[in-house]
């Protein structure tokens, strides 16, 4: 093979994995101070995580606020829950199920009536709210060849950005079915995107 | 290594998980296997075809909002930045001013009785009291602007810092304190004392938080160290909630519904606003005191102009003033440094104004964090610093010195109020202050407590006898009478409402069990009169 190929491919296996986000080791946080640090450590990606199940910035972050609020003010309770990251995951699964059902009850409102919403203050416009919407459809139409369970675990890793252990402590499966999952969901992606690339040439 | 083990181990590391040794292996296993290489180029592509570019972030603004709501149940403590320590010169004035420091202390103590305007809400519930709006003047108008943000719609937020600089006295830096007010269920007024103790060249920054919705009345404050609350008090529109450090550090909150004579802080400037409990009201009676100084820059750049309100001292003892520096802006105070002897004691600074909207504020403060202990030598609350109107058998009772009160009301004057006051000073002792208003201005205000007893021994060497009572009592005038007498009218403000008069009186008492009582009156008396007031002494605990 050629020696160039190779060498670029052992660079890439040189990388760290991508993981972007740090880890949280921490705890729960116990005092503002520390409760400030995790919002920081979270809050994008709590609020991606639910605007991609919400498909709408505001109501993400209306979910995710209220999900972080009751973290603090129930911090006492929550002290000894282990692994924060998976339970506050879960906690914005919840969160969006329920903001999605109580949206239903208000009657859907449409992706176009979302994209042409006026922009509120310190919110990103809503031009690039819809390009990101428009990727996570284009995303979805991918992964919608999926099963569900394989769908789900690729979710959680690309745009959550989540380790194979918080995702099996969130779905509540073994690490390994989490690994294996997401193996068999990326090597039918594999063969579906190549061959649809092979169409396209 | 195996190509399907290679594939797998390929995958894995997409998932952001490879072994430090299979990568090794798998490294070795792509340069001499092409097949595995491309397979490992479509994995990424896929990988990168699902992976999304767009970025999604929180608004810039969310962690804001989210801190924001939840001060409402737990106000944030303010970050402790390090504050540059100085070099006390409170020593040497204190040296050169050759006072002992009992009296120094005592002194500075009194002066920051005298700088209570809630003992106005102790008695007069009035808030136009002592405050004239139509006032000429910078400092008039800031304190408008003041009460003016307590008014308005929404919900007054504030956050305000208490900054205990540091002070290398160790008397001096452990001496400082705050009044600290909470309204009972019954609607009265209990008048509590921040310590705020800090060993020498020590400091450190209190954040307090006030909310208060002005149609309601329904308030909060909540002043803390870091994350320690230290004192908390709420009305949530039908209960008050008072936050209560128990004996082994653990606080509770006691929530008490409210009576039917229970209303609402008549002066929510004075209960919640910058520096409550510490706001002078020297400048409203002798303009005099009040001076403007050079223009500054607050620490955001916005100009403010600095006034300096100077604080009446004995004589000899170190100058002390309150510098205002006031927004040019909206004319709001930004800043109130208490100074002495040329050094910062404590600052007022305004961190923080906003108007919130109602809805969600947890008035209701039985959710507050009560698990931290406090520290050691950390600011804590003690109850009653003043108890007003008290009875003479409490008197009798909380004495723990000889203490004497006249016989009969003196001729001129109309009533009696005894006051039970921390002896500040020398804690846990209480001193007593008797205040018999007079319709001719008259005024009459004797003090009595351990702090005097054991300071003015010395302090009467240097004065005159001017009359000896058959009852075995002394009465001394010294070179400090006027100012003395200041300070002991200026204190009872609130029950004798009027400014101390140029012509005022004061002498130092000795009694025959050689205890020290400190007697003023607000005008000239007689010597009939004096010794008609000298003769009716007697010891409290025969009193009626």
């Amino acid at each position: 093979m050629n020696s160039l190929i190779a060498v670029d491919l052992v660079k890439e296996l040189d990388a760290p994995p991508a993981v972007t986000d740090e880890a949280w080791t921490r705890g729960w946080p116990q005092t503002a101070r520390e409760f400030e640090a995790l919002v920081e450590a979270f809050q994008d990606r709590l609020v991606r995580f639910a605007f991609r199940r919400l498909g709408h910035r505001q109501d993400a972050e209306d979910a995710i606020q209220q999900v972080l609020v009751n973290v603090f003010l129930h911090r006492i309770k929550y002290r000894d829950v282990p692994h924060v990251t998976a339970f506050l995951y879960r906690m914005a699964a919840n969160a969006c199920v329920d903001a999605a059902r109580k949206r239903g009850r208000r009657a859907e409102v449409s992706l176009e009536a979302i994209a042409s919403r006026e922009p509120v203050d310190g919110i990103p416009s809503a031009a690039s709210e819809t390009a990101a919407r428009e990727e996570f459809r284009r995303i979805e139409t991918w992964l919608a060849v999926l099963p569900r369970r394989q769908a789900e675990v690729i979710r959680c890793r690309v745009f959550d950005e989540l380790s194979f252990a918080d995702i099996a402590r969130i779905i509540g499966r073994s690490e390994a079915t989490v690994k294996s999952r997401f193996r068999y969901g990326l090597l039918k992606l594999k063969k579906k995107i190549l061959s649809e690339g092979e169409v396209a040439k | 290594m195996k190509c399907k083990a290679a594939r797998k181990l390929l995958i894995d590391h997409l998932g952001g998980h490879l072994d430090p040794g299979d990568q090794r292996e798998l490294a070795h296993h792509l340069e001499t296997c092409s097949a595995c290489a491309r397979f490992w180029t479509g994995a990424r592509q896929t990988m990168a075809a699902v992976t999304p570019v767009q970025p999604v972030r929180a608004s810039a603004d969310f962690k804001e909002r989210i801190m924001k709501e939840i001060a409402l149940s737990h106000p944030l403590p303010v970050s402790s930045p390090p504050v540059s320590s100085s070099k006390s010169s409170a020593d040497r004035v204190i040296h050169r001013a050759g006072l002992s420091k009992p009296v120094w202390i005592a002194g500075l103590a009194a002066l920051l009785l005298l700088a209570i305007p809630l003992f106005d809400l102790l008695f007069f519930p009035n808030p136009e009291s002592g405050r004239d709006r139509a006032a000429a003047g910078l400092l008039a108008r800031a304190w408008a602007a003041e009460q003016d943000l307590f008014s308005g719609e929404g919900v007054v937020y504030l956050v305000n810092e208490i900054l205990v600089h540091p002070v290398n006295n160790p008397e001096l830096a452990g001496i400082r304190w705050l009044p600290m007010a909470t309204l009972q269920a019954s609607g009265q007024m209990q008048m509590n004392q921040l310590r705020l103790p800090a060993g020498p060249g020590e400091s450190y920054r209190l954040s307090d938080t006030a909310l208060y919705d002005p149609p309601t009345g329904r308030f909060m404050r909540i002043v803390q160290k870091d994350d320690q609350v230290i004192f908390a008090t709420s009305y949530d529109g039908k209960s008050v909630f008072t936050f209560q450090p128990g004996e082994a550090g653990e606080a509770r909150v006691v929530k008490t519904p409210v009576a039917e004579t229970f209303q609402a802080p008549k002066d929510p400037a004075g209960f919640l606003g910058i520096g409550a409990g510490f706001q002078s009201r020297i400048d409203e009676q002798d303009a005099t005191r009040v001076q403007r100084l050079e223009d500054t820059t607050l620490a955001d750049g916005t100009p403010a102009r600095v006034l300096r309100s100077t604080l009446p001292a004995p004589e000899g003892t170190p100058e002390s003033y309150v510098l205002f520096r006031i927004r040019q802006d909206n004319d709001t105070i930004a800043e109130m440094e208490w100074m002495a002897a040329g050094e910062p004691l404590l600052l007022f600074r305004r961190i923080k104004t906003s108007t919130l909207e109602d809805r969600g504020i947890h008035w209701d403060l039985s959710e507050i964090d009560t698990q931290a202990k406090p520290a050691a030598s950390s600011p804590e609350v003690v109850p009653d610093v003043v108890i007003p109107d008290v009875s003479v058998e409490h008197m009798a009772e909380k004495a723990d010195f000889a203490a004497y009160i006249f016989s009969a009301t003196p001729a001129w004057t109309q009533r009696r109020v005894i006051l039970d006051i921390l002896d500040i000073a020398s804690p846990p002792h209480r001193m007593f202050a008797l205040a018999y208003p007079a319709q001719d201005k008259r005024h009459v205000v004797m003090i009595q407590a351990v702090t005097y007893n054991q300071a003015f021994g010395g302090l009467v060497k240097q004065g005159t006898l001017i009359y000896t009572s058959p009852n075995g009592f002394k009465v001394w005038s010294t070179p400090q009478d006027k100012m003395g007498a200041m300070i002991a009218l200026q204190s009872l403000r609130a029950v004798i409402q009027d400014a101390p008069s140029e012509n005022r009186t004061g002498y130092i008492l000795e009694s025959p069990a050689g205890t020290f009582p400190a007697l003023a009156v607000n005008g000239p008396v007689t010597d009939d009169e004096l010794h008609g007031l000298i003769d009716s002494l007697v010891p409290v605990k025969n009193a009626e």
